[in-house]
C-alpha cells in the first residue's frame, strides 16, 4: 500500500474539505474526514486502490461527539477517522460497498446508537432484544435513549409467536432451531433453519449469548488488570489476546521488548496455534460422525497442553505475557524435553495427514462443501485460514511480522479449492508449519533479560495492533487519556468475518451438511461475543 | 415336566427374554468396551449397561405437549415384542425349538417391525429433530432392505431350505455360506449396520445434525425400552447372520462355544466398522444402497441360481 498515493487521491477527491493525516504507532495512518465522506472514500479506496479489507470499526464516545473510525489493511494499517454528533447520530452505511461490515455497523448501531442509514439488516447483534435505555459504550445520555427503544420480543418468545416449532404440514416447511442447545454447538449460538425436506432454504442467525461486555469492562480496569480480562476473551486462544493487546501497550509506552521475551511469545502463539487446530480438527471430526478423529486428535492435543502448562502452570489461561515482556522461561533441558515432545506430536499429525487426505468416507462428507470463492472472502473481509483456502495469500505473521515473526523462517500455506475439504487440509498443514516455528524458536533462543520495566502511566495516545491468531487476523485498538485506565479497549476476533460468510454457506445445503459447514469455520463464540 | 411350563421356559428364560437380555447387555458391553480400545479410550465397566438401563427405568418420563402419548406408550413395547418374537425363532448353538419351515421370512418381517415402530415414534413425538430423523430413517430402510433382504435369500437358496435350522444344518455337510457367497454376506453385514443404524449408518440419529432423531423427546422408561429393543436387535441380527453364513452352531463338538464365537466375531466386526469411517449423507446411504449393495447381492444371486441349475 502507498499511503502517499492514496492520500494524494483522497485530498483530490475530496477538494473542497479539508482531510487530515496523522502517522500513528505500529505503521497505522489515519485520515481525518467528515462524515458524509465516508462512503465516497471507501468507494474509492476499493475502486482505485483495491482496498476492500476492512478489519474492523471502532466506535468511541469522545465526550463532545461519537467517533467512528474504519481500519483498513492492505499490508499496512489504514484508518478513516469520522466524527458524529451526539444527537441523532447517523452515517451511510458502508454495506453496500463491503458486505463484511455489516456486523461491524449492527454492533456499533446498539453499542453507540448510532444509526446506519441504509443498513439491510438493522438487528441488534449482540444484546438482547429487550435490552432498553442508554447504549452500553455511550455515557451520560440515558435521557435521549430512555423513550426512544421500544423492547422487541425475544428470539424465543418470536419463534413461539410463528408456530413453527411444529412443522407446517401444509409446505412441508419447517424451522429447525440449532442452538443455542444443541449437541452440535460446544458454544451458545442460535441458528433457524428454514427447512424444506432435508435442504435448507433460509436461515437466521443469532449470537451473544456470551456477551460478557469485556470492551466496557477494560475502561474500568488498569492497564495491568486488562491483561487477565483480555485473556478471558477466549478459552482456545488466550496468548494471542494477551500478546495483541500487550504489544499495543507496549507501543503506546514506547517500550523496546527483548529479543529473548518476544521468541516466548513467539512460542507460546504457535503451541497455541496447534492445540487450536488440533481441538478444531476433533470437533469438526465428531461433527461429521467420525468419532476415531476425534478422540485420537484430542488425546494428542494434551502434548501442547502439557509443554503450555510446563512452560505457564496454565493449560488454557497462561498469564504469560506482562506488559514489557514475559513472565515465563525455557532453560536448555527443558527445550531438549520440549523438542523430543514435539518430535513425537509430529509422528501423530502425519497420521491424521493421511487420514483425511486418503479416507473416502472423510472426503465425502467435506468435499464441495461450503464453498467461498476467491471475491467472496475478499468482499466478506475474511480473514485466517479461511481466507487461504480459497487462495487470499494472508497472514500478518509475515505480512506484519509482530513478536520474533521476522526473523523466523515461515511458510504460509494457502491452498485454491475453497470448501471445506480444502480448509480441513490446509489447518492440519498448518500444524506442521507451526511445529517447525517452535522448533526454530526453541533452538535459536536469545539469551538476555526476560522483561523491561514498564511505567506505570501509559501516555495519551492511540494504536491499532494486529496479530495472526490461530483463526486470522485479531485487531485490537487501544486509546488512552494518560490516566491509568484506558479510555476504549476494541477487540475484533476473527471469527467474527467467518459468521457473516455462514449465511451463504448454509444456503441450498442438506441438513447433514450443516455441522460440516459450520465445523469447517471454526467458530468461537466467545470471542465474537466477548 | 408339563408342557406348559416348558412353553413357559422358553419364553421367559431361554431363548426368550431372560437370555436375549444377558446377552443384549454384554453385546452392549463389548462393543463400546472394544470401540473405546480402538479409539484409545478405556471404556465401561462390565456392569455399565446394565447401570443405564437401571438409571433410565427410574428417570422422570416426559413427553412434549400434543404427542400421541399413547402411542409414545405402545410403540416402543411393539418394538420389543417384535424383536423377542423373532428371537425365539431363531436357532441358538442347536437349539431350535421354534424351528418350521418358512421360519426366515417371519423373521426379516418381525426385524423389520421396530423400524416401522421408529419410525412412527418420530412422527407422532412432536419435534423437529425426531420428524427429519424419522423421515430419515424410512429412507435408509429403503436403501438397506432390498439388498439385506436379497443376500440372506441367497443363503436359502443355496442351502435349499427357507427355515433357519436347516439352512444351519445344511452347512455342517457342505461348507459355510460365507465362503460360498462372500459377497452376500459383506452385502448382509453391511445391511445390518443399516437396520441397527449404528456408525457410520447412524443417520437417523446423527446427534450433531438432529440431536437423537426419533428418539429426541424419549426420556425415562420409554427411552430404556427404546435402547433395550436397540440392543436385542443386535444380538438377533448376529444370531440371525451367525446361522445363516457362518454355519451356526456348527457340527463341533462344543456347538454353544462355536456358536459364541462366531458371534463375537461378528459382533467385533461391527465394532470395528463403527469406529473407522465418518457418518454418510443419507443421499450418499441410499446411493449406495441402490448402486452398489443392490446390485451386488442381485449378481450374486444370479450367480447362485445359475451355479444351482448349472
Amino acid at each position: 500500500m502507498n499511503v502517499d498515493s492514496i492520500l494524494g487521491a483522497l485530498r483530490e477527491a475530496f477538494p473542497a474539505v479539508t482531510l487530515e493525516f496523522q502517522p500513528g504507532l505500529l505503521d497505522e495512518t489515519f485520515v481525518v474526514l467528515s462524515a458524509d465522506c465516508v462512503h465516497p472514500a471507501v468507494r474509492l479506496l476499493i475502486e482505485r486502490f483495491d482496498i476492500r479489507h476492512l478489519s474492523t470499526i471502532t466506535g468511541q464516545d469522545r465526550g463532545s461527539e461519537i467517533e467512528l473510525l474504519y481500519h483498513f489493511w492492505d499490508g499496512r494499517g489504514l484508518t478513516l477517522r469520522t466524527s458524529l454528533a451526539r444527537e441523532d447520530s447517523h452515517i451511510a452505511t458502508v454495506v453496500d460497498l463491503i458486505p463484511g461490515a455489516a456486523f461491524y455497523e449492527r454492533e456499533v448501531s446498539e453499542m453507540l446508537g448510532v444509526t446506519f442509514d441504509g443498513h439491510p439488516d438493522p438487528r441488534r447483534l449482540l444484546l438482547p432484544e429487550d435490552w432498553s435505555g442508554e447504549p452500553p459504550l455511550r455515557q451520560g445520555d440515558s435521557a435521549q435513549f430512555a423513550e426512544q427503544d421500544v423492547p422487541s420480543p425475544s428470539i424465543g418468545t418470536a419463534i413461539a409467536d410463528s408456530g413453527h416449532v411444529v412443522w407446517a404440514k401444509d409446505t412441508g416447511r419447517m424451522i429447525i432451531p440449532i442452538g443455542p442447545q444443541h449437541p452440535l454447538l460446544k458454544e451458545p449460538l442460535s441458528y433457524l433453519l428454514t427447512v424444506e425436506g432435508e435442504l435448507v432454504t433460509d436461515e437466521s442467525l443469532r449470537i451473544g449469548y456470551v456477551h460478557r461486555g469485556i470492551e466496557r469492562l477494560c475502561q474500568q480496569r488498569s492497564y495491568v488488570q486488562n491483561i487477565y480480562l483480555l485473556e478471558r476473551v477466549c478459552g482456545i486462544c488466550s496468548h494471542i489476546h494477551t500478546t495483541t493487546y500487550c504489544q499495543g501497550v507496549e507501543a503506546l509506552l514506547g517500550l523496546e521488548v527483548p529479543q529473548r521475551a518476544l521468541h516466548l511469545r513467539t512460542l507460546l502463539c504457535e503451541l497455541e496455534r496447534i492445540h487450536s487446530h488440533l481441538l478444531w480438527l476433533g470437533v469438526f471430526s465428531e461433527n461429521i460422525g467420525f468419532t476415531t478423529i476425534f478422540m485420537y486428535a484430542w488425546r494428542d492435543r494434551e502434548i501442547t497442553l502439557d509443554i503450555m502448562e510446563e512452560l505457564s502452570g496454565g493449560r488454557v489461561s497462561h498469564a504469560a505475557n506482562v506488559i514489557g515482556g514475559v513472565r515465563t522461561d525455557v532453560d536448555k533441558e527443558q527445550g531438549h524435553s520440549i523438542l523430543g515432545r514435539l518430535e513425537d506430536l509430529e509422528r501423530q499429525i502425519e497420521t491424521f495427514r493421511d487420514v483425511i487426505r486418503h479416507e473416502r468416507s472423510f472426503q465425502m462428507r467435506t468435499r464441495e462443501l461450503g464453498h467461498l470463492s476467491f471475491e467472496q472472502v475478499r468482499s466478506h473481509c475474511v480473514v485466517g485460514p479461511m481466507a487461504r483456502a480459497s487462495g487470499v495469500d494472508v497472514d500478518l505473521r509475515r505480512d506484519a511480522p509482530y513478536a520474533a515473526y521476522d526473523g523466523l523462517d515461515l511458510r504460509v500455506v494457502t491452498a485454491g479449492g475453497g470448501d471445506v475439504w480444502t480448509r480441513t487440509q490446509m489447518r492440519v498443514q498448518e500444524i506442521f508449519e507451526s511445529l517447525h516455528l517452535c522448533r526454530q524458536v526453541l533452538k535459536e533462543l536469545p539469551g538476555g533479560p526476560l522483561t523491561v520495566r514498564a511505567p506505570r502511566r501509559v501516555p495519551a495516545g492511540e494504536v491499532v495492533s494486529r496479530a495472526e491468531a490461530p483463526r486470522g487476523e485479531l485487531i485490537y485498538y487501544i486509546r488512552s487519556d494518560g490516566s491509568e485506565r484506558p479510555a476504549r479497549v476494541k477487540v475484533r476476533t476473527p471469527t467474527m468475518t467467518a459468521l457473516i460468510t455462514l449465511s451463504e454457506q448454509l444456503r441450498g445445503i442438506n441438513i447433514a451438511d450443516v455441522p460440516a459447514v459450520i465445523g469447517g469455520t471454526d467458530l468461537c463464540i466467545a470471542c465474537v461475543d466477548r | 415336566m408339563p408342557d406348559w411350563l416348558i412353553a413357559l421356559f422358553h419364553l421367559l428364560v431361554f431363548p426368550g427374554f431372560g437370555f436375549l437380555f444377558l446377552c443384549a447387555l454384554a453385546f452392549q458391553w463389548i462393543d463400546r468396551r472394544v470401540a473405546a480400545r480402538l479409539q484409545g479410550r478405556v471404556g465401561p465397566p462390565w456392569f455399565q449397561p446394565l447401570a443405564d438401563l437401571i438409571k433410565l427405568l427410574a428417570k422422570e418420563d416426559i413427553l412434549p405437549v400434543g404427542a400421541d402419548e399413547l402411542a409414545c406408550a405402545v410403540l416402543p413395547m411393539v418394538s420389543l415384542a417384535a424383536v423377542l418374537t423373532a428371537g425365539l425363532l431363531i436357532p441358538v448353538s442347536g437349539w431350535k425349538p421354534n424351528s418350521f419351515e418358512g421360519d426366515l421370512v417371519v423373521v426379516l418381517f418381525l426385524l423389520s417391525i421396530p423400524m416401522l415402530a421408529y419410525f412412527l415414534a418420530g412422527w407422532l413425538s412432536i419435534s423437529v429433530y425426531s420428524v427429519v430423523g424419522g423421515n430419515r430413517s424410512l429412507l435408509q430402510y429403503f436403501a438397506y432392505e432390498v439388498p439385506f433382504l436379497m443376500a440372506l435369500g441367497g443363503t436359502a437358496i443355496v442351502n435349499g431350505s427357507w427355515s433357519i435350522a436347516s439352512i444351519a444344518a445344511r452347512q455342517s455337510q457342505t461348507v459355510w455360506t460365507m465362503l460360498m457367497q462372500p459377497v452376500g454376506f459383506l452385502v448382509a453385514m453391511i445391511g445390518l449396520i443399516g437396520k441397527l443404524k449404528r456408525a457410520p449408518f447412524d443417520i437417523p440419529k446423527a446427534k450433531s445434525e438432529i440431536s437423537a432423531g426419533p428418539l429426541t423427546e424419549f426420556s425415562g422408561r420409554k427411552l430404556a425400552l427404546w435402547y433395550l429393543s436397540r440392543d436385542m436387535q443386535t444380538v438377533v441380527g448376529v444370531f440371525l447372520l451367525v446361522n445363516l453364513f457362518l454355519g451356526g452352531s456348527g457340527a463341533m463338538l462344543l456347538p454353544a462355544l462355536s456358536f459364541v464365537a462366531k458371534a463375537l466375531l461378528l459382533l467385533l466386526m461391527l465394532s470395528v466398522a463403527s469406529v473407522l469411517y465418518a457418518r454418510l449423507r443419507i443421499d450418499q446411504l441410499v446411493d449406495v444402497g441402490w448402486k452398489v449393495l443392490a446390485p451386488l447381492a442381485l449378481l450374486q444371486l444370479l450367480v447362485t441360481v445359475w451355479m444351482g441349475v448349472g
